[in-house]
């Protein structure tokens, strides 16, 4: 029985341990490129303003 | 390597803990719960269950892999090659825990960790196929000559395949062919199949998703920096 939990144990480490590491990887380019059209809108927002002003 | 494909799909981290989550919950329900005790051997035997999934979510990964490197020197398109590397990456995962449990489940049942029986010796090729792909990857920069290196490599490696399948009927040794099992053991061990492929399949398609929105990301640096050059010159 030790053989078998030891076995499954250390199966599903690597499984979950593979996963974590693209899901966090993904997770990770996604709030760079949130991060990153939130700023180019940021940025875009005054000319905008200006332009409408004029 | 940018994919349509992915284009406008959103990660969801809850959906992948949700897949992996319900995976593991119904496989260790179908090992421990379900499936009965052998009587020869006794709760040892329930490796088997995840030994024979792994193993077959190990040779679909390299067909898999095998395909997308096809796909690539016909078409010469990336994005082939990102399939072929998803796929290379869980195959791999998946071979090292085919030796794994098959050790652990040959200690038990034949006294010993390691034997160079047929379909033993086949599986460890495999490995080190999937390994030495791995490895060469890591080592080119150029995209195109690291995905033709990586197809051909890739292709030569596939042809272990049927040997890995046919060794047990084509070479005398050990390791059991189709042993004798009750219905419900078949049931547990088809239903065990069925549930790490489509864990497996997501994993594939995850790690995908992930080279998908590096590839983006890189592109729209090299982008900003070219910008970013134009204007000072």
């Amino acid at each position: 029985m030790v053989t078998l939990i030891v076995t499954y144990v250390a199966a599903w480490t690597a499984i979950i341990a593979y996963a974590a590491w693209t899901s966090y990887g993904a997770w990770k380019m996604e709030q760079h490129s949130t991060g990153r059209k939130l700023k180019s809108a940021r940025e875009m927002q005054p000319a905008t303003v200006v332009e409408s002003a004029a | 390597m940018t994919s349509k494909f992915f284009d406008g799909v959103g990660f969801r981290p809850t959906t992948s803990c949700g897949v992996v989550a319900a995976c593991g919950v119904i496989s260790s329900m179908l090992i421990f719960v379900v499936a009965p005790t052998e009587t020869t051997m006794g709760d040892v035997q329930r490796i088997l269950y995840l030994h024979v999934a792994v193993a077959w979510c190990g040779l679909a990964c390299a067909m898999l892999m095998g395909f997308s490197a096809a796909m690539y020197l016909t078409r010469r398109r990336l994005e082939w090659d990102a399939w072929s590397l998803a796929a290379g990456e869980v195959g791999w995962l998946c071979a090292t825990l085919t030796l794994v449990s098959g050790s652990a489940w040959a200690h038990e049942a034949w006294g010993t960790w390691w034997t160079w029986d047929p379909r033993l010796t086949s599986t460890l090729i495999l490995w080190l196929i999937y390994a030495g792909i791995v490895v060469l990857r890591g080592s080119i920069e150029d995209p195109h000559r690291r995905a033709r290196l990586s197809s051909v490599l890739t292709l030569v490696g596939v042809a272990d395949v049927p040997l890995v399948i046919m060794a047990t009927r084509w070479f005398r040794g050990i390791h059991p062919v189709a042993p004798d099992m009750d219905t419900r053991m078949r049931l547990v061990l088809l239903a065990s199949v069925i549930c790490f492929t489509v864990l497996v399949a997501y994993l594939i398609i995850q790690r995908r998703f992930h080279l998908a929105l590096t590839d983006r990301e890189t592109q729209v640096r090299v982008e900003s920096w070219c910008q970013r050059n134009r204007r000072s010159h």
